[in-house]
C-alpha cells in the first residue's frame, strides 16, 4: 500500500513537471525600439560546435529584437535530424550544417539562398572553396564560419635528429613516395607495435581509417585538373561526375587504382607507417613523427604545447597537390517566418563582426580573405603553410546533392583497402554503390 | 476484456500501426528528404535484398552473431548462476559486479570495449604485448572484428541470464537434489540431469530473449567497427539504420526489418518448440 | 585421519576455485570501468599515455581533477537533461506496470476465446527492431501532434510486450482459489485485481519497474529523433560524444559524461538490485 502511494505521488510531481516544462515562452511585448516585440528565433546546432553561446550573446545585444533559442544534437546525427525536420512546419529557423551537405539540402529546397542578404563585395572576398562548396544552381546558401584544411603536421624534435628539414612552402612541397621514405626512415620499433608511428594513425570520427576528409586527398591528388576535359587524369581529380550523376571513371580510374596502392601500402606489409587502428592523441603524446591533421590541431598545440618541437609541411601530393576544405556552416531554414533576421544571424556569425571574431580567438581560418589585423597570425609560418594550402590547394569534398550517401560509401571503401582489401576491386565495389545511391 | 483493452488501444496505435507502416513502406521507394515522392515497386525492395550478396551475408553475419552470443551467454550464464548459487564471502558484491554491464548504456559498454580491444596502446594488447607476443588487431580484421563484437555483447548480457538463471535456481526444491546426492549421483550430473531439466522455462527465456537482442543488436556495429572490415560485422539492424538514415533508403530499409521480424519470428517458434519437446516431462 | 586431510585439501581447492573465479570476475567485469572512470579525472593528454604500457597509472589518475565533470556540466545541460529523463523514466515505468498489469490480469484470470492468439499477436511487436520503426514511427508521432514533448519519449512505448510477459508468467502462479474466494466474498474483478492479487506479485512488478526504468534511461535513438529542442533534451543525448570530422573529439568530457549517465542507475541497481532477483524469482521463470 505504502508502494502506491508513493508511486501516486510520484506520478504527480512527474506529470507537474512535464506540464511546466511543456508551457514555452511566448513572444515579448512591443517596445519602443522592438514594435514588434522580441521575436525568438531557433537554431539547430551540433554539440561542441560553434557558434558559440558567447558570440550568439554578443549578436543578441547588438540585435536586441531578437533572441536565439538554440537546440543540440550530437554531430554524429545533425544530418540524421536536419533529414527529418527540415521538410516541416515550426522547424529551427536556423540550420547548422555540415558544409558537404548544403547542396543536398537545398536540392531538397530544406534551403533558402542568402544572395539577397550578402553584403556587397562578397563575391571578391569569398574563399573559393566555400562559394564552391556551399552554392547549389547558381544561388548561395551559406557564407561558412571558419574555414578548415589539412597539413602534414610533423615533430621537429625527432626529425633534427634524423637531420631531416620537411618543406616549408607549397612549392618544394614532398611527393607522397619523398614523404613515406622519410616516416619509413623515422618509426621506431617493430612495423606492428612501433614505440614510433611514421605516421599517427587516424584520429578522425571513430578513429578507424578511410575517413573522406582526410584519406581521399591522396586518390584526388593522383589527378590533373589541367589535363584534357574528360580524361581519365582530370576525372580522378575531381572525382565525380560534374552533373553528379556518376562515379563511374572517376573513382576507379587506373589513377585512382594505384593511389589507391600508395595508399594501402601506409598500412599494409613491410612499409607501412601508420595502424589500421586510431589512436587518439598518438602525434602530441610523442608516439608519431607526422600527423595527417585538420588544421584545429594548431589551435590545439598552441593552446597545450607537447614536450617537443612542432611544425607543419605542406600535405604531399602524387600528381597534383589538393587539400579538403569545409567545416559546419549556419543555413536559413527554407521554412523559416523571419528569413531576413535569420539569414542576418546566419552571415553575422560567419563572416560578419560575430564570425570573424570568432574565427580570430581559435587561430582558425576565415571563410573570406581579409586584411583584417586580428589575423595576422595567419601571415607567419606554420599557419601560413595552412593558409596558403587552402587559398591554393583547396577544393571542398565532392561537391554533391548525394554527399551524405558518397562520404558513407566512399569511407568504406577506404577503410577497407586500408585493411588489405584489393585495390581495384574494393574501388570498384564502391563505385557501383555510390552509383546505385546517386541514381535515386 | 475490459482489463486488456488500454493495453491494446496503446499498442495497436503506437506499435500495429507504425508497424503497418513500415510493412507499406517497403513497397516503395522513396528519400526522407523528399518523403511526398514515393514511387510504388510491388515487392522490387524484397527482390534486391534477395539479389545483392552484400545483403544476404547482412543476414548471415547476424545469425552468426546471435548464434556466438548465444554459445557463450547461456552457459556462462548458467555458470556464474550455479556460483552465485553457493555460499561464498562478497557473493552479492560479485553479483553487482556481473550486473553492472547490464545497467550501462551500451553507447557507454562499447567505448569502453573500443578502447580496449585497441591495436595500438589498447589494454588487452599493451597485456599481450607484455608478454612479448604480437598485438592483434581485434577490431580491423576477419575474423577477430565479428568474434569481438560477440564477446562484447555476451559480456554485458551474462549478468542479465546469470539473475534469470539464479532465481531457476532457487526455485528447484532442495529435496530433490539431496535425495540425488543420496543416490551417489555427482556434482556435475546433478546439475545436468536434475537441475537443467527443471529449469526447461528459464532456459526457453534466456535462449528466446538473447535471440531477440541479438538479432536486434546496432550499437556494437555502430560504434566499434562501422560494420567492417568488408562488411563482416555489418549486422542487419546496423544495415537498416544506414540504409535510412545515411543512405537515403528508407523503403529498403523498410523490407530490411520486415524481413528481420519474419526471421525472429520463425527463429522463436523453432527455439520454443524444440525446447519444449527435449525438457517437458 | 586420512579423510580429514582429503576433506581439507578439497576444502582448500574450493576456496582456491572460489577465490579465481572472484579474480576474473572482477578483472573482466571491474576494470573496464575503472578505466573509464579514472580516465574521467584526466586531462586529454595523459588518458592515452597512460595506457601503454599497462601499468597502474592506467588506473589510477595521478593528477585527477573534476574539470572535465565541470566543463560537461557546464555546457550540455546536465540538470536540466537528468531531470528530463527522470521524469520520463518514472512516468514510463508507472503506465507501463498499469497497462501491463491490467492486461496481465485480464488474459490470465478471465479467460476469453482467443486469449492465448491475443497474446500471441502481442509479444510480436517485440520481435521489431526499434531502429527500424523510428522512421515510421517519428511520421506517426507528427500526425497525432505528439512530437516535441516529453511524453512524446515513452508514450509509444508503454504497451510493452516484455513488461506483459514478465507479469503474465507471475499472475499464473498465483492460485486461483485465491480470487474465487474473494468473488464468493462478492468482491467485484477490480476489486480483486487491486486488493487480491497485485499485492501478491508485488515483487515481480517492482523487478518489472526496474527494467522497464533501465530501458527508458538508456535510450537513445528515440529520444534524439522525437524531440527537438534542448530544453526536452535526455541525459544520454546529452552526454553523446560528438565531434566534427576535422575536429577533435575530447575523450576526457566523453568519459565524464558516461559517468554522469551511468552513475544514478548503478546507484538504484545497488539498493534495488534484491528486488529484481525476487521480482524475476516470483514471476514463476523456472
Amino acid at each position: 500500500m505504502k508502494l502506491t502511494r508513493a508511486l501516486a505521488g510520484a506520478s504527480i510531481l512527474a506529470l507537474a513537471a512535464t506540464l511546466a516544462a511543456c508551457s514555452s515562452d511566448s513572444g515579448g511585448e512591443a517596445t519602443a525600439d522592438c514594435p514588434d516585440g522580441v521575436t525568438t528565433l531557433t537554431l539547430l546546432r551540433a554539440e561542441n560546435n560553434p557558434p558559440k553561446d558567447e558570440f550568439i550573446a554578443q549578436w543578441e545585444k547588438a540585435n536586441s529584437c531578437y533572441k536565439i533559442a538554440v537546440d543540440e544534437v550530437p554531430f554524429d546525427q545533425l544530418a540524421t535530424k536536419t533529414q527529418l525536420i527540415g521538410s516541416e512546419d515550426g522547424g529551427p529557423d536556423i540550420l547548422e550544417v555540415d558544409g558537404p551537405n548544403t547542396q543536398t539540402f537545398a536540392a531538397a529546397g530544406l534551403l533558402l539562398p542568402i544572395d539577397d542578404y550578402l553584403p556587397d563585395g562578397y563575391a571578391d572576398e569569398a574563399v573559393a572553396a566555400s562559394v564552391a562548396e556551399l552554392s547549389y544552381d547558381g544561388k548561395t546558401y551559406s557564407t561558412g564560419m571558419a574555414q578548415t584544411t589539412l597539413g602534414l603536421y610533423y615533430n621537429k624534435t625527432m626529425l633534427d635528429g634524423l637531420g631531416i628539414i620537411p618543406p616549408t612552402t607549397l612549392d618544394d612541397a614532398w611527393t607522397w613516395d619523398e614523404a613515406l621514405k622519410v616516416m619509413q626512415q623515422c618509426q621506431v620499433g617493430d612495423a606492428e607495435n612501433p614505440d614510433v608511428f611514421g605516421l599517427a594513425p587516424s584520429a578522425f570520427g571513430n578513429g578507424t581509417a578511410g575517413n573522406a576528409y582526410r584519406d581521399m586527398v591522396i586518390l584526388r591528388s593522383a589527378g590533373d585538373p589541367t589535363a584534357a576535359k574528360g580524361s581519365s587524369a582530370y576525372n580522378t581529380y575531381w572525382a565525380i561526375a560534374p552533373e553528379g550523376d556518376t562515379v563511374d571513371g572517376y573513382l576507379n580510374t587506373p589513377e585512382a587504382i594505384s593511389a589507391a596502392k600508395v595508399y594501402q601500402s601506409m598500412y599494409q606489409g613491410s612499409t607501412k607507417v601508420t595502424s589500421n587502428e586510431g589512436l587518439p592523441n598518438a602525434f602530441a603524446d610523442g608516439k608519431a613523427c607526422f600527423d595527417l591533421q585538420t588544421s584545429y590541431l594548431a589551435g590545439n598545440l598552441a593552446a597545450t604545447p607537447p614536450d617537443f618541437e612542432w611544425g607543419i609541411t605542406p600535405v604531399p601530393y602524387i600528381t597534383t597537390p589538393i587539400v579538403h576544405t569545409g567545416d559546419v556552416v549556419l543555413a536559413v531554414s527554407s521554412k523559416t517566418e523571419h528569413p531576413e533576421a535569420a539569414a542576418k544571424f546566419a552571415i553575422d556569425l560567419g563572416i560578419g563582426e560575430e564570425g570573424l571574431a570568432w574565427v580570430a580567438s581559435n587561430k582558425s581560418f576565415p571563410s573570406i580573405t581579409t586584411t583584417d589585423s586580428q589575423f595576422d597570425y595567419l601571415k607567419d609560418p606554420p599557419l601560413s603553410i595552412l593558409n596558403d594550402e587552402l587559398v591554393e590547394w583547396g577544393q571542398p569534398r565532392p561537391p554533391s546533392t548525394h554527399f551524405v550517401e558518397y562520404d558513407q560509401l566512399v569511407s568504406e571503401g577506404l577503410r577497407d583497402i586500408a585493411f588489405g582489401a584489393d585495390p581495384a576491386s574494393a574501388l570498384n565495389d564502391t563505385v557501383s554503390k555510390v552509383d546505385d545511391a546517386l541514381a535515386r | 476484456m475490459a482489463f486488456v483493452t488500454p493495453f491494446l488501444l496503446f499498442l495497436i496505435v503506437f506499435q500495429y500501426i507504425p508497424i503497418g507502416m513500415l510493412v507499406r513502406n517497403s513497397f516503395f521507394d522513396y528519400t526522407l528528404l523528399r518523403p511526398d515522392d514515393q514511387k510504388f515497386v510491388g515487392l522490387g525492395q524484397f527482390e534486391r535484398i534477395l539479389a545483392d550478396p552484400s545483403v544476404t551475408s547482412t543476414f548471415g553475419v547476424t545469425l552468426l552473431f546471435a548464434l556466438g552470443v548465444l554459445v557463450l551467454v547461456v552457459p556462462l550464464g548458467f555458470l556464474v548462476a550455479v556460483f552465485l548459487n553457493g555460499r561464498f564471502p562478497g557473493r552479492s558484491i560479485v553479483r553487482t559486479i556481473v550486473f553492472l554491464p547490464v545497467v550501462t548504456s551500451v553507447a557507454v559498454t562499447s567505448t569502453m570495449w573500443l578502447f580496449m580491444l585497441t591495436k595500438n596502446g589498447g589494454l588487452v594488447n599493451s597485456a599481450i604485448t607484455g608478454l612479448g607476443l604480437q598485438p592483434v588487431a581485434f577490431l580491423t580484421s576477419i575474423p577477430w572484428a565479428l568474434i569481438s563484437i560477440i564477446v562484447m555483447s555476451a559480456w554485458q548480457q551474462i549478468g542479465f541470464a546469470a539473475v534469470l538463471f539464479l532465481t531457476g535456481l532457487q526455485s528447484v526444491p532442495d529435496d530433490v537434489i539431496e535425495a540425488a546426492r543420496v543416490d551417489g549421483a555427482s556434482r556435475a550430473r546433478v546439475i545436468f540431469s536434475i537441475i537443467l531439466p527443471l529449469m526447461s522455462r528459464t532456459t526457453l527465456f534466456v535462449v528466446i530473449t538473447m535471440t531477440v537482442f541479438s538479432l536486434q543488436a546496432f550499437a556494437p556495429a555502430f560504434l566499434m567497427t562501422s560494420g567492417g572490415p568488408e562488411d563482416s560485422t555489418s549486422l542487419v539492424v546496423y544495415a537498416i539504420y544506414n540504409a535510412a538514415f545515411k543512405l537515403q533508403d528508407p523503403g529498403f530499409a523498410s523490407a530490411l526489418a520486415v524481413a528481420v521480424m519474419f526471421i525472429a519470428l520463425v527463429l522463436s517458434g523453432i527455439q520454443s518448440l524444440f525446447l519444449r519437446t527435449k525438457w517437458s516431462y | 585421519m586420512a579423510v580429514r586431510a582429503r576433506r581439507g585439501v578439497f576444502r582448500l581447492s574450493r576456496a582456491a576455485v572460489t577465490v579465481a573465479v572472484i579474480a576474473i570476475v572482477v578483472i573482466a567485469f571491474l576494470l573496464p570501468y575503472l578505466w573509464i572512470l579514472s580516465s574521467s579525472f584526466k586531462d586529454q593528454s595523459t588518458i592515452f599515455s597512460d595506457v601503454s604500457p599497462l601499468s597502474w597509472k592506467t588506473f589510477w589518475p595521478t593528477e585527477g581533477s573534476l574539470a572535465n565533470y565541470f566543463s560537461t556540466i557546464e555546457t550540455k545541460n546536465v540538470g536540466r537533461a537528468m531531470l528530463n529523463s527522470v521524469i520520463i523514466a518514472v512516468l514510463q515505468v508507472i503506465f507501463t506496470l498499469v497497462l501491463g498489469s491490467l492486461a496481465a490480469f485480464g488474459l490470465t484470470r478471465i479467460k476469453f476465446r482467443g486469449s492465448g492468439l491475443l497474446f500471441g499477436l502481442i509479444l510480436v511487436t517485440f520481435l521489431v527492431p526499434m531502429e527500424a520503426l523510428v522512421v515510421p514511427l517519428y511520421a506517426w508521432m507528427g500526425d497525432l501532434h505528439l512530437r516535441n514533448s516529453l511524453v512524446a519519449v515513452f508514450l509509444p512505448w508503454i504497451a510493452s510486450p516484455f513488461a506483459l510477459f514478465m507479469l503474465r508468467q507471475a499472475f499464473e502462479e498465483i492460485p486461483t482459489e485465491l480470487d474465487e474466494a474473494a468473488y464468493i466474498d462478492g468482491a467485484g474483478p477490480f476489486r480483486v485485481f487491486w486488493s487480491v492479487i497485485l499485492p501478491s506479485v508485488r515483487s515481480t512488478v517492482v523487478g518489472c519497474g526496474l527494467v522497464v526504468f533501465l530501458f527508458s534511461w538508456n535510450s537513445f535513438l528515440w529520444p534524439l529523433v522525437v524531440n527537438s529542442s534542448s530544453a526536452q533534451q535526455v541525459i544520454q543525448v546529452a552526454v553523446a560524444q560528438s565531434a566534427a570530422p576535422g575536429q577533435l573529439p575530447n575523450w576526457g568530457e566523453t568519459f565524464a559524461g558516461a559517468m554522469i549517465a551511468t552513475l544514478p542507475l548503478i546507484l538504484i541497481f545497488l539498493f534495488a538490485q534484491r528486488h529484481i532477483v525476487q521480482g524475476l524469482a516470483s514471476s514463476g521463470l523456472k
